[in-house]
Parts: structure tokens; sequence; C-alpha cells
């Protein structure tokens, strides 16, 4: 039955997609080419950047005819792997001294917003896109919300004006945009001092345990370190696979006994200002690593993966360090965490033959080095599957150049936080009455996703989610690991989201602004006003071909079929006339449609 | 969620691997609970929604409405003791929160015996106490989160399995609305659960979920394949320019419709099956976007049509005077806060949408209404003062609406909360506790009582203080739950461990009388 099952998806697939491509003509040899190393550009900046913008489109184009597409686009990694990390809670310090509010605990402009101002700032401004980007899928990965307590607390540790409880979460993400280019050890390293991640999964100030009264140390961390941060919760081939028993069934990674001596491996931590002896002394302290207090660590020998016993210091540090390295020499950490980054960057269902790429760079770089993050990086960006996604296919009579997005195990639902990033990259005008400063709220739309707004560390949705409809119920092909398919973005969409974002995409188109509350004095609320240039796809919709052609070039990457855009623009062309000499008004409200009407299609909102 | 509707899908979803799959979606977040046992449980529920549709259902209409009162209400404050020997104790401990008895409105602890113990109802709650003596309304004293029947002894040896993170907002709430206080990592509720049971037989067009709230998500609704429908006081969140006409609106609006909805009308090439939204993409990423969004703006439209003063029909326009009058009374009440009316008006549209079931098919409604500020770590007496009466005058809008719609023996409300506060003042004000006291409403239950075990004595250090006054629970919310699944038509079998998998500490498998009896046995 599943053969015949797979037969029929092979061949909905495969044929069905025929006459589903889109087609864009070309005066010249040089121009098809161009074009199409500028959909290449675009289509790997919008992976590796929080969206492409035509400048930049335009350099990584000219140096991909010169080097070609992948040497070019390595060199562009290298590159933004070369330039100074923007850090936030730098960004928050600098925006409120422009702002001349120098305490942090200051609340009277309602100070908590500049974290996420710092945020959409550098997600839309910041030159280190990349590190931006990585950061952003790590804290997917290594999952951290702002509901935590006293997270969004604006007050200051007694006598400590420079550490307010408040940064904790930006220090937590300028700790993972530090260790993004170094390797995937590092950031288990720093993700589990972290005072932030003690609090949300209780690993801080959790002493060992006092059988005498029954008392345990909190496995909380213990546990999902390992099923959600580095291992997961079955054996892995290097392909993605699971490892099978002789019955066939999975193999379980860990039992409750690995993870209750995990959890007695990570006991003793407190905040960094600590005393070294008694676990609860010291003030809150959400900014820096967190120290061992020896005295509260369980020292003896804990059994943990791999049947690997430690046997257990009075120097809890050295345990902690005997833990992790136990954990990352477990073989499913490659493919494992080289399947969750290419599901944020790429796609939601990779091959195996695609894992098992990464994976293999994973283990070694080349020089003995395993989870070197730029390598992983690369390995992902640049696979020859990456760029499948996206059939591009040169023609001539007329010459033309024929774009086809490649089909449901090629494509990923785009996140709401960077599909508006992405929208504010190319029409965001610079808001002059902040000095530039993009000074976003942490939810713009209503979209259930929002920088630090986990609601928990099961992250905004699960890799494995499956969508009702189609693909819970399909099978993938053979090229897919286990057969599942999957598409975590989905389980944002909920019927009020869907609505709600259609309403923020079409207020933006229709308004060219939006306003944002920042803060109120007596009863008189601060709003800034951001704006929105579309004055190129205006100029472009004095043909209701061309404005969809440009729409589905920059918004689409070329993936509207031919149907598609001929029915969008004769309903352009029938629901607005233009005169003679075309108006403004009638430009806009061409543009105005369009942009609604493939701001809300499904070949904007799947990406390929 | 609907169901698929292409053959493609159905073929599959026919076939024994559809459910090979959705068993595997399981296993990674019910592994997250770290419990074989109630992993297996959590397993089985794809299969038990099939049996329960052979086990007939049940065509009857029933609803719950869940008022969860956020931060944590003092509800030793809320009902009181009334009798003069438990009252001084109380005094004693209350302190500067003390409730003088001129200031409490009695009742007997069972109506059927007027001379009986008697407790206190704070006094601006007459409404409650009137419906409390009418046999509508019930209390269920000091009820909280437990994973297994716990003492100060099991307690303290740590032989009784805690709720994690005792006593703080985030897990107490998660507790009382997943039924797992044994876990942090659990995302769906009991009300998801069951709704994931209940969605086939009971709602069978699923033009909208049959978990409705108002405001905002919750993990209480949110199960594994049902997510709660989220609207606010004026309704569904509609998308805007949107019209089933292709010629009314803006005319960049009529772009957009007509590309989503099709027309047959311009230049014969765009039927609605070749829609944005309508077209059956190959790829199944695009067919499920254009689904999901579909699907999303007709329910808005429907719920709008079928709920709100422009719609038509016997459900949809404006309500009754009889309904929205004591409503509208609240909203205009100068004495009564802002939260207050806002919460009125939250309760007169779950009044709106029971009076709209017919229309969405659906003949069971989860409804979910949250109150913010009761975290009264000080003016606590003040604060209740001022809260309390319209809280109160709000349910009883609400029941007189369920009244006036002929479902008041079908629709029944229930009260949660974080946690009740220490008997022992903070000068002004209380801090976290556990164990506290809520109101039930409607025509079905046996009101006029007060269920669970209410203390004899509050005094400090008593057999179920942790310090402070804070309570261990008597009654756990696992059989408050399983109360309201029972009679919402859950099976006391394994159905309801699926639903409710700390169950069985509380209530044996196939016991034939309710676990605590304030709603009537079959």
């Amino acid at each position: 039955m599943r053969r015949c099952l797979l037969a029929l998806f092979a061949m909905l697939s495969l044929f069905a997609n025929s006459g589903q491509s889109g087609t864009f003509i070309v005066a010249s040899d040089a121009a098809q080419i161009r074009l199409m190393l500028e959909l290449r550009a675009q289509q790997f900046l919008n992976r590796a950047t929080f969206g492409a913008k035509d400048s930049e489109i335009a350099s990584l184009a000219d140096s991909m005819a010169t080097l070609g597409i992948e040497a070019a686009c390595s060199k562009w990694i290298d590159d933004q792997f070369a330039l100074p990390t923007t850090f936030h809670t730098q960004t928050i310090k600098d925006f409120m001294a422009a702002d001349g509010i120098t305490l942090y605990n200051d609340n009277a402009k309602n100070i908590l917003r500049y974290r996420y101002h710092a945020w959409w700032h550098n997600a839309i401004t910041a030159p280190d896109q990349l590190k931006q980007r990585l950061a952003w899928a790590l804290i997917q990965i290594c999952v951290v919300g702002e509901g935590g307590d006293n997270f969004n607390f604006v007050e200051i540790p007694t006598g400590q004006p420079s550490k307010p409880y408040w940064f904790g979460m930006s220090t937590y993400y300028d700790m993972l945009l530090n260790r993004c280019d170094d390797r995937y050890r590092d950031v288990l390293q720093d993700v589990t001092y972290h005072p932030i991640m003690g609090v949300w999964l209780s690993s801080i100030r959790n002493p060992k345990g006092n059988p005498a009264i029954g008392t345990f140390p909190d496995e909380n961390y213990a546990r999902e370190i390992m099923q959600l941060m580095s291992i997961g919760l079955n054996e892995l081939n290097s392909d993605g696979t699971y490892k099978l028993d002789q019955n066939g069934a999975v193999i379980p990674t860990y039992n409750n006994d690995i993870i209750r001596d995990f959890a007695r491996a990570f006991t003793g931590l407190n905040y960094a200002s600590g005393n070294g002896t008694n676990i609860y002394s010291g003030y809150t302290n959400y900014l820096d690593p967190m120290m061992m207090t020896n005295s509260a660590h369980d020292t003896g020998s804990k059994k943990l993966l791999n049947g690997q016993t430690i046997p257990g210091s009075t120097n809890g540090n050295i345990d902690i360090t005997g833990a992790l390295d136990n954990i990352y020499a477990h073989p499913n950490v490659a493919p494992f965490i080289s399947r969750l980054l290419i599901q944020r960057l790429v796609r939601s269902n990779p091959s195996k033959a695609y894992i098992s790429r990464v994976a293999k760079i994973f283990t070694d770089n080349g020089s003995g080095v395993k989870g070197d993050m730029r390598a992983v990086v690369k390995a992902i960006l640049v696979d020859s599957e990456a760029w499948a996604s996206i059939r591009m296919t040169r023609l001539r009579s007329p010459t033309r150049l024929v774009v086809t997005a490649a089909g449901t195990e090629y494509g990923r639902m785009v996140e709401p936080v960077v599909q508006y990033a992405s929208f504010f990259r190319r029409y965001g005008v610079p808001p002059t009455t902040t000095g530039g400063r993009f000074y976003l709220n942490a939810s713009p739309g209503t979209w259930n996703q929002a920088p630090y707004r986990s609601p928990s560390v099961f992250n905004f949705y699960l890799p494995h989610h499956q969508p009702s409809g189609g693909l819970a119920t399909a099978v993938g092909s053979r090229n897919i690991p286990n057969g599942d398919l999957f598409a975590p973005e989905f389980q944002l969409l909920t019927a009020v989201v869907s609505n709600a974002w259609q309403n923020r995409s079409r207020s933006d188109v229709v308004n060219e602004y939006i306003d944002q509350y920042l803060f109120t004095t007596g009863t008189t609320n601060t709003n800034v006003r951001l704006t929105f240039d579309f004055s190129n796809e205006k100029a472009k919709a004095v043909s209701h071909t061309g404005l969809v052609e440009h729409l589905d070039m920059v918004l689409c990457n070329g993936t509207m079929t031919d149907d598609f855009r001929t029915r969008l623009s004769d309903t352009i062309a029938a629901k607005v006339v233009l005169s003679a000499t075309p108006t403004a008004n009638q430009l806009r409200d061409r543009n105005r449609g369009a942009m609604t009407t493939v701001m809300n299609s499904p070949y904007y909102l799947i990406r390929y | 969620m609907s169901r698929n509707h292409s053959s493609f899908d159905s073929i599959l979803e026919r076939d024994s691997f559809a459910r090979r799959r959705a068993f595997m979606k399981f296993t990674g977040g019910c592994a997250a609970l770290g419990s074989t046992s109630v992993l297996s449980q959590l397993l089985n529920l794809q299969l038990t929604g099939s049996a329960y549709a052979q086990g007939g259902g049940g065509s009857d209409y029933k609803a719950i409405v869940c008022v969860f009162l956020n931060g944590g209400i003092d509800s030793f404050n809320m009902l009181t003791p009334y009798e003069n020997a438990e009252h001084a104790i109380y005094t004693t401990v209350r302190s500067t929160l003390a409730k003088p008895k001129s200031e409490l409105l009695p009742i007997p602890v069972d109506i059927a015996s007027p001379g009986g113990r008697k407790l206190g109802i704070h006094n601006g709650m007459p409404e409650i106490q009137a419906l409390y003596n009418s046999g509508k309304a019930a209390f269920l004293a000091n009820v909280g989160s437990l994973v297994v029947p716990t003492n100060k002894t099991n307690y303290n040896s740590g032989s009784a399995t805690k709720p994690l993170g005792l006593f703080s907002h985030a897990d107490l709430i998660q507790h009382w609305q997943t039924s797992v206080p044994q876990s942090r990592s659990q995302a769906s509720g009991w009300g998801g659960r069951m709704a994931d049971l209940l969605t086939a037989v009971h709602n069978p067009t699923d033009k909208i979920s049959i978990n409705i709230a108002l405001g905002s998500l919750n993990v209480f609704q949110t199960g594994n394949q049902v997510v709660p429908y989220v609207v606010s006081s004026s309704g569904a969140t509609l998308p805007s320019g949107y019209s089933r006409s292709n010629t009314t609106g803006a005319n960049y609006d009529q772009i957009h419709n007509t590309v989503i909805n099709g027309s047959t009308g311009l230049n014969g090439i765009y039927p609605p099956a070749d829609s944005a939204l309508g077209a059956l993409y190959s790829d199944l990423l695009q067919r499920t976007m254009g689904r999901y969004k579909r699907r999303s703006i007709d329910a808005a439209q429907g719920f709008y049509d079928n709920t709100d003063n422009a719609g038509t029909g016997s459900t949809g326009g404006a309500l009754p005077a009889s309904i929205s009058g004591p409503f509208d009374a609240i909203s205009a009440d100068a004495t009564i806060p802002g939260s207050l009316k806002g919460f009125a008006a939250n309760l007169s549209m779950v009044a709106r949408v029971i009076r709209a079931r017919t229309a969405f098919s659906q003949t069971r409604q989860i409804f979910f209404v949250s109150l913010g500020g009761w975290d009264h770590h000080d003016n606590l007496l003040t604060n209740q003062a001022s809260m309390l009466p319209g809280f109160s005058k709000a349910l009883n809008a609400f029941y007189n609406a369920t009244v006036q719609l002929g479902v008041a023996d079908k629709v029944t409300t229930f009260t949660a909360s974080d946690f009740a506060r220490t008997l022992s003042a903070n000068s002004t004000g209380s801090d976290h506790a556990w164990g506290g006291n809520h109101i039930i409403l409607g025509g079905a239950i046996g009101g006029g009582k007060v269920y669970g075990t209410y203390p004899e004595s509050l005094a400090l250090n008593g057999e179920l203080d942790l310090g402070r006054g804070r309570l261990i629970p008597t009654t756990s919310v696992d059989a408050y739950n399983a109360e309201l699944a029972t009679w919402f038509g859950v099976p006391n079998s394994s159905m309801l461990t699926d639903i409710l998998p700390n169950v069985r500490n509380f209530y044996q498998e196939g016991a034939s009388t309710r676990p605590i009896g304030f709603l009537p046995s079959v």
C-alpha cells in the first residue's frame, strides 16, 4: 500500500507541476543571465539575511558574475563573519543615550521598548546580517522567552546601576550573536551558564539533592538540553533517519536515569553575584554567566550518555564540562542540529542527502573540528539542494528565463517576524524623527511570533508540526528522512493570525506608514510614524503586467505562475483603468491592489 | 481544523498509514512530560476520538465557560468563615485583611439545611448570594492543582510528587490549564484535549473551533489539533476590506477580493476553483496556505454574520433587551471599574456565540474568559471591594442570559485562578499561596451548597498550612475538571484519562458517581 501511495504522490508532485512556471521575457542573453544571477542572489540573501535589498542583490550578482554563484556566496559568508558584531545591549545603550535617558531603571519613557527597538533596528539595518539571522535561528533552538520571572523587570538590583534585570534577555541574545560563528559546543557552554537560561529552566540555585528529606535536583534543564538543544529523543543516522532496533522500533537516546544524573551534574549554579559558598547568596544578576557554588554541587559519579560515567568532581564546573562534552560527543548532534538549522534558514523538509552532507561538515570541518558554525552555515547555504528549491531554465525565441518553485519538499512558510523585517528592509524609510532608528515594538502585528516572546522552551512552533490538510497525511518522497513532511511555521497561523497578518500588510500598503506607540507622559501618548516608500512600484504600475512581473521578482523570487500573473494583471487592468495620462491615484490604487494581493498569496508566504 | 476535501487527501486519510503518522506527530511533545505512563495515555487520544464517535456522543447542547481570574484571587475573603468561633480564628489570622461579620452575607453550607453551618460571602456579591440561595450557584472549597493526594506529611517527606514551581504565577496558571502539574513542557490544555475528542461529533462543519476564547490564546483550550478561536468582545478579527462581492468597496480591495474569491465574470478566465485561495495547488505548502487563509476569512465572516448586529436571521442582530439590559447596566455603572465592564462585555459576547450555536452547527462549546487584576499584594480590601461587585453583577447577567436563551441547564460556568493567597497579611495585602475557593454557576448544578472541604479552622500551622496560611488543597483541580468533563460527555474510561492524565489518583475509572457531585449523575 505504501508503495502505491508513494507512486501516487510522486506523480502528483512531479507532473502536476508542469505549467506551474513563471516566464520572464528578456531583451538579450546578457539580460537573461543577469536576471538569473539576481534571482539567485536574492534567493540566497533571503536566507542569509533578514531580507534581500536591491543594492545587496546587485553587488552579490556582480560577484557571482565574476566568481561563479557558489564561490561568490562562499566569499560573502566569509566577509559577513569578518564584520564586527552588532550587539543588542550596546544598541539599547546607544539608543537610550541618543534619547537622553541615562538611568536603566528610569521608566518614564517606557524603556523596556528599547529591547525590541534594538532587535528590529538591527534586523533591518545591521551590517552583520548573517550573524543577526543566525542568532535568530539559534534562539529558536536554545529557546528562552521573556515570560521568565522578572525578565521584564525595569529595575536594577540595589547598587547595581549597570545591571538592570531587563537587560538579561538582550545579553542572552548577544551571547548567541557572539557564539554563532564559533563551535556549537561553545553555544552549549554559554547557554548552560547564562542566568536567563538558569532561571528559564530552573537550573539556577538548584542544589544537590538531600535524600534524607527526599529532595532531588531539578531535572528541567537536563532534559531540555538533550531533547531540544542537542540530540533529540531518538537515535539518528547521520542522514536524519531513525536508527531502529531489531523489532523495527525507534531507539530512545536517554532514559530517566540518565536525565537524573545530568541533573546532578548541573547542580550548584548561582548568580555571578554569589559569594561562592551559599547558593542563595547574591543579588539577581541576569547579565553575567552563572558561577558555581561547589558546596551545593553533587560530587558523586554520574552515568551519562553512550554508557559513559564521569567520576564526579568537587569542582562543579568540571562536572558540567564533562556533561556537556558527553552530550556533544553523541553522534546525534550533527544531524539533529543540522536539520534544525536548515529548517530555520532554507526549507522545512531537508532531504537525507542534504542533512547528510551538512552533518558531515558538522562532524568535521575538514580540520578535525566538530560543530564549526562557520563551516556548517556555509554548508547549509551553498548546498546544491539549497539552490534546487527554485529551478531556472534559460530558453530562446523569445529569449526568456523560466522560473519554477520545486514543490512541497523545497519550501517553507515565511516566519512572520522575518517577513516583516524583510518588508522594512525593502520599503522602510529611516524615520527622521528618531534619528533614523527603527523604533518598532515587540509585535507590530498579531502573529503569535515576536522577538523574545517564545511562549515556552518549545519555541513558537515545533520542528515536527504538521498542519491539517494534505501535508499531515502525505508521504514524502524517498529523499525525505522517515517519510514525514513538516511545516513548523503553520503552527502560528490560527484563524486570527491569518486575518490579522493580512490586515497588517493591507494597512501598511494602503497607508504607506505604521505608527508605533512609544510612551505616555501624563495623558499624552508619544508615537513614532514609520513610513514606506512604494514609489518604484507605483512607477511600474503604468503597465499592469509590468507591475505584477516586478512584484513577482522582488517579493516572490519569480515563483508566481504565468496563470496567476495573468489573472492578477487582468484584474488590475479591469479594476483600475488608466487615463491617457495616468493619475497618481490610479497608479497608487493599482499598487495597493497588487501588493495586498501578492503579499497575501501563497507565492509570497511560501518561500523557496 | 477542518478535514481535507480533495479526493487525494481522502485516499490517504482512509489508509491506516495516516494513523501511524498521527501517532508519530505526538512523540516529540509528549516525551517532554517525562513520564512514560502519561506519554502512552496521551498517545491514545487519536484513537479514542473515533471511539467517542462510535459511542454516539449525544446530540444535546452543552457548554462550559471557564472564568479565569488572573493574578490569584484572595478567595478566602470571597468565601469566609461565618460561625462565631471560626470567624474569630479567621479574624486573628487575617489581621488587617479580616472582614467583620457585618460585611459578610451569610449562606448555609447546604441550603437544604438552613440551620446548619454557615459561611460568609463578600458583601460586594449579593447577586451570587441570591443565585446560591436559589440553587443556581455553588462553591468549591480549597481546590488546587495536585499530582497525587497531598498532606503535610507526604509533602514534607517528599513522597508526594509536587506540582512544579509552587506559588509562582506562571506555573500555577499553567497547571490549572494543563492539568499536568508535574510538567512544565506540556503544550496542550485539558479543554483542548477534550475538544480534540469531541470535535468530530459536536462540530461537524467546523466553521469555527468549539473552543472560543475571549481576548487571547490560552493553553487551556489548546489541543493537539484544536486551537481556540479568539474573538474580542466586539467579535472576530475580520479581514479589512474583504467582501464576498468583487464589485463593492475600494477598487484596490476589489482587486484583492477578485483574486482570492475568483470571478467568472472577469474575462471568463477566473473560476473560484482557480482563485488564489481556492486553487488546488500541487505544492502542498501553497495548498495548505490557501486553505488556511480561506478558512480564516470564512470563519471570521461566518462569526460576524451569525453574532453581530449586522447579521440576519434568528441568531443575528442585536441581543434582545432581556439579555442585553443587565450587561448594559454594568456598562453604564460608574462605580464599576473598566476591567469589570470589559469582563461583562466578554460574557455578553459569549451569550451571542451561544445564541449562534445552531448556525455554527455546534452542540458543544468551550469558552474561556479571563479577568486580571487579582494579584493583591497590597490594598486587598479596597481592591476587592471595588472589583467584586462588578464581578458578581456580570456573572449574574450572564446567568440571566442563559435563562433567556433557554439553555440555563446546559451551560455551566466555573471560576479558576492561579492560586489563593496567604491567609496572613503583609501589611495591606497577601502573597501567593495554593488552595482556594471557586464559584460554579448554572442551571444543571446542584447549587446552594459548598462542595469540597472548607477548613473549620484557618489557624496558622494547622494541618493544611505550609506556613503563613498557604493551604494544601483538599480537592484537586483534576477532580474539578473531571466533574465538568464527564458532565460534558467524556466517558469515565481511558478517554477521561487521556484528557486528565493524573485523574486516576483522584477518581476511579468506571465510577458511576461524579468525583465531587456538583453536577448530576446521568
